[in-house]
């Protein structure tokens, strides 16, 4: 029974904490009176994932619409061309603009509401995953890449240096297009360390930024 | 659940069951009572009730439907 509490405890975990603190408990309670064979496991799980994307499927949306509406562009745009490097701008202007929220996230957990770094690593993290689900648009853009079947399938060949696609070159440093295996993995990592980089830098430049914070004000937002 | 799985034939996983309470609480057609225990009761509210009605209506209209066609075959 300790186990099986034990278990119930992690698998509760799958959930936010917001959903947790409403429901947890009489989830919980059901899931003590339920025999935890696989199916109930994936089932619990799987609802959990399901509650930390609740209520962010409107700005899903419109980051699968930008990234979409991108692929639809870029699959006939001539790699070689200079209008080309527009398009590839406005892409990674998209992560940088995640990159410097979560940076800000970060920032203001450490200087306003005092938390840890661990916390703005744990935040960092999450967010990370939150924004994976319109980056699998970008994974099928370049399973078309593999494809051959594209304009821009000379960049895909060759890693064009002119690319700021610095970071996947360096894990798949080769002359053909990374698997599907490797791309997801690949893509995965990229976004989870760089989320987490940023957030973490974020959070230890609101540390330093705490120090100058009147005595007072820095105690209140404790 | 286990009523559930007698008049629909389903097994409902415990975390499909509290996704959907979570959004029939969310959507107000439904609501938490007074916890007894470690589980809390949940009702129907007003608006539940019409939404449910409404969309029984429809199910019956289309069942009659189906059926009255399907008379055709017979």
């Amino acid at each position: 029974m300790r186990r099986k509490r034990h278990l119930i405890g992690l698998l509760l975990l799958a959930y936010p904490a917001s959903w947790r603190h409403e429901y947890g408990k009489e989830l919980g309670a059901l899931l003590l009176q339920t025999p935890l064979t696989p199916t109930v496991i994936w089932d619990t799980v799987l609802n959990g994932v399901r509650q930390q994307f609740r209520g962010r499927a409107e700005l899903g949306m419109i980051l699968s619409l930008y990234l979409l509406t991108w692929t639809a562009f870029a699959l006939n745009w001539p790699a070689r061309s200079a209008s080309y490097q527009v398009f590839l701008y406005s892409y990674y202007a998209f992560w940088m603009a995640i990159h410097v929220v979560i940076f800000l996230w970060g920032t203001w957990m450490t200087l306003k509401q005092g938390s840890t770094l661990f916390a703005v690593l744990r935040v960092s993290a999450r967010a990370s995953f939150a924004v994976l689900t319109p980056d699998l648009l970008g994974l099928g853009r370049m399973w078309v890449w593999r494809q051959g079947n594209s304009s821009i399938v000379g960049m895909a060949g060759g890693w064009n240096p002119h690319r700021l696609d610095w970071m996947p070159a360096m894990l798949f440093r080769s002359s053909t297009p990374p698997s599907p295996l490797e791309l997801v993995f690949g893509g995965v990592l990229i976004l989870f360390v760089k989320s987490v980089f940023f957030g973490l830098l974020g959070g230890m430049v609101g540390r330093v930024g705490r120090r100058f914070l009147p005595r007072q004000q820095a105690e209140l937002s404790r | 659940m286990t009523d559930v799985h007698h008049f629909a034939g389903v097994k409902l996983g415990p975390g499909t069951l509290y996704g959907a309470i979570t959004r029939l609480v969310d959507a107000g057609w439904m609501e938490p009572l007074e916890a007894a225990g470690r589980q809390r009761p949940y009702r129907i509210t007003p608006g539940g009730l019409q939404h449910l009605q409404g969309q029984l209506e429809r199910m019956r209209r289309l069942a009659t439907l189906g059926l009255r066609r399907l008379q055709t075959y017979a």
